[in-house]
This record gives C-alpha cells, sequence and structure tokens, in this order.
C-alpha cells in the first residue's frame, strides 16, 4: 500500500484529501498544516507521495517542495492548486514537482494523477 | 462533488473550519480597526482565508460563496503585492463584513438543511468595482498621469508630495467604523 503524506493549512482539504485516498487503496502516514511541518514530517515518514497545497502560513507550499526535493531529489510531490494559480503551478513544476491538481477536484481525478506519478 | 463523496461528516468539518475562518477574519479587520491601519500581516491573512474558503466552498459546490471569496480574494492580492499605501479604507472594511454577512447567512441556511443559494453577484460586482478603482490609482500610473497633465517641474513634485503622505506597508484607515461595521462588531459580541 502506497504512503501518502497530505500537506495543506485547511483541515477540510485534509481530510476530503484524505478520504479519497484511503478508499482507493492508498495509506494516509501522515497531515501536516503548513509547509514547515510538512518538510518535517517528510524527513520522519519518508511517504511514497505528498500532495503538497500551495498558499499556507509559515512556510508556502512551493519553499516546502524545494526542502523536500534537496534532501530527496527523488521525491514525488504533487502540488494541490486553486484556480488563478497558474504561474505558481509552473514554477513548481520547474522546481520538481510530479503533477498538480487543481482544487475543486474529483475524487477519479485525484487518484488516477497520484496512480500516474507513482508508476 | 458532495454528491460523489462528501458526507456529513465533511458538511459539519466545513461549517465548523468556515466559521473559524470567519472569526479569525473579524479579529484581523477589528484589530485593524483599532490600530487604524491594516498591516502587512492582516493583508497576508486575509487573503489566506480568502484562498482557503474559495477552494473549500468550491468543493462542496458552494459557487457563490466560493466566488464572493474570490473576489475579496483578489482585491488582498492586490493589496499584498502592489502595496498602494493610500485607499478608502473603511470602504474596503465595509466591503469584507459584507461578505462575511453573507456567508454566515449561507452557513446558517445550510445548518438548518435549507439550500444555501443566495446571489453573491451584487456583492462580487462591488468587490470588482472597488478592484478596479485601486488599480486605477496605482501610484505609478498616478504619476504618469500627473506628468501628463502638469509638466511644470515644481507643481509636479507639490502634488506628487500631497499624494504620497502614508508610508508604505502602514495603510491608514481614513474613518471609524462605518454602518456595516458597526453591525457586525455588534453580532459579533
Amino acid at each position: 500500500m502506497k504512503k501518502v503524506l497530505i500537506v495543506d493549512d485547511a483541515a477540510f482539504m485534509r481530510a476530503a484529501i484524505k478520504t479519497i485516498l484511503e478508499r482507493n487503496g492508498f495509506e494516509v502516514v501522515g497531515e501536516a498544516e503548513n509547509g514547515a511541518i510538512g518538510v518535517r514530517k517528510y524527513q520522519e515518514l519518508r511517504p511514497d507521495i505528498v500532495t503538497m497545497d500551495i498558499t499556507m502560513p509559515e512556510m508556502t507550499g512551493l519553499e516546502a517542495l524545494k526542502h523536500i526535493r534537496s534532501f530527496d531529489p527523488d521525491a514525488k510531490v504533487i502540488m494541490i492548486t486553486a484556480m488563478g494559480q497558474e504561474h505558481l503551478v509552473k514554477e513548481a513544476i520547474l522546481s520538481g514537482a510530479k503533477s498538480f491538481i487543481v482544487k475543486p477536484f474529483k475524487e477519479d481525478h485525484v487518484v488516477q494523477t497520484l496512480k500516474k506519478v507513482l508508476n | 462533488m458532495s454528491d460523489q463523496f462528501l458526507g456529513d461528516q465533511m458538511l459539519d468539518m466545513f461549517i465548523f473550519e468556515t466559521a473559524q475562518l470567519l472569526e479569525q477574519l473579524e479579529a484581523c479587520i477589528l484589530d485593524a480597526e483599532k490600530d487604524g491601519a491594516y498591516s502587512r500581516d492582516a493583508i497576508n491573512e486575509i487573503f489566506r482565508i480568502m484562498h482557503t474558503l474559495k477552494g473549500s466552498s468550491a468543493m462542496m459546490r458552494y459557487d457563490d460563496i466560493s466566488s464572493l471569496a474570490h473576489s475579496i480574494e483578489d482585491l488582498f492580492y492586490f493589496l499584498r503585492e502592489e502595496n498602494p499605501g493610500i485607499i478608502e479604507y473603511s470602504e474596503l472594511t465595509d466591503l469584507v463584513l459584507a461578505g462575511v454577512d453573507f456567508v454566515k447567512s449561507q452557513i446558517e441556511k445550510i445548518k438548518s438543511g435549507s439550500a444555501a443559494d443566495d446571489d453573491a453577484s451584487k456583492l462580487i460586482a462591488d468587490n470588482r468595482e472597488f478592484l478596479a478603482k485601486l488599480k486605477g490609482s496605482d501610484p505609478a500610473k498616478q504619476e504618469a498621469d500627473t506628468a501628463k497633465k502638469d509638466p511644470t517641474p515644481g507643481n509636479r513634485n507639490r502634488t506628487l508630495k500631497s499624494k504620497t503622505v502614508l508610508p508604505a506597508g502602514n495603510m491608514q484607515i481614513r474613518s471609524g467604523l462605518s454602518s456595516v461595521s458597526r453591525k457586525a462588531v455588534k453580532w459579533r459580541t
């Protein structure tokens, strides 16, 4: 079972992603409410994949992505973005993000995106 | 999305988190009113609150809440990025608090099991209009306009000076609580 870390400052979003993933055969090993905690939990838990929100307090998803990638150049990070953040998505991909999911998302799309990146 | 997987538990979480966000938002606004200024932190915080609300309400398919939050997010994105310095902050506060009132009324409807179907288009239009006004009074543009209108160096300097009385990053509120914000404060207590 693939291990996932969910990084998002909104408890609602974390719960939505967790609900989708757990009933599609993923194991959510950890959750973080900002980028800094996300980086720490990545190092601790070594998940197979990370879903990373972009706009967060303390440390943004973009910064956290860069920290995680410098710690583990093979890290698989998928950005969760809102409409209107296309310019940030480009920067994220250039910084090593494997893919992105735009809110509001559909269950199938989330599952397919993670599976594609993991394969 | 809600028909796919978001059951009662997600709805409860949405209501709970939205109430928390609105509380943080009101605290930010009240502090700003008290200090007579919106700090950089307050601007960032309000931007983030609106961004979160936009995302979660879109997931729940409350499109009017989401679009309204988006329009306020856009306002604070502009303030954060452009730091325009001198604007009508009492008007801004009124717009944000009108948004808060709308979201609260929708949340009450959701809690009581009714459809959250009020129309936010007037509020969204007000926010867009205010943003357009802010963009129109962009200091760089003003400077260019002033230069065009009055090429005399002495006059130009005087005009610019009078427009840049407020230091960037310390945005002043021009007047006290407006009628809308008074209402919101009353509601809060």
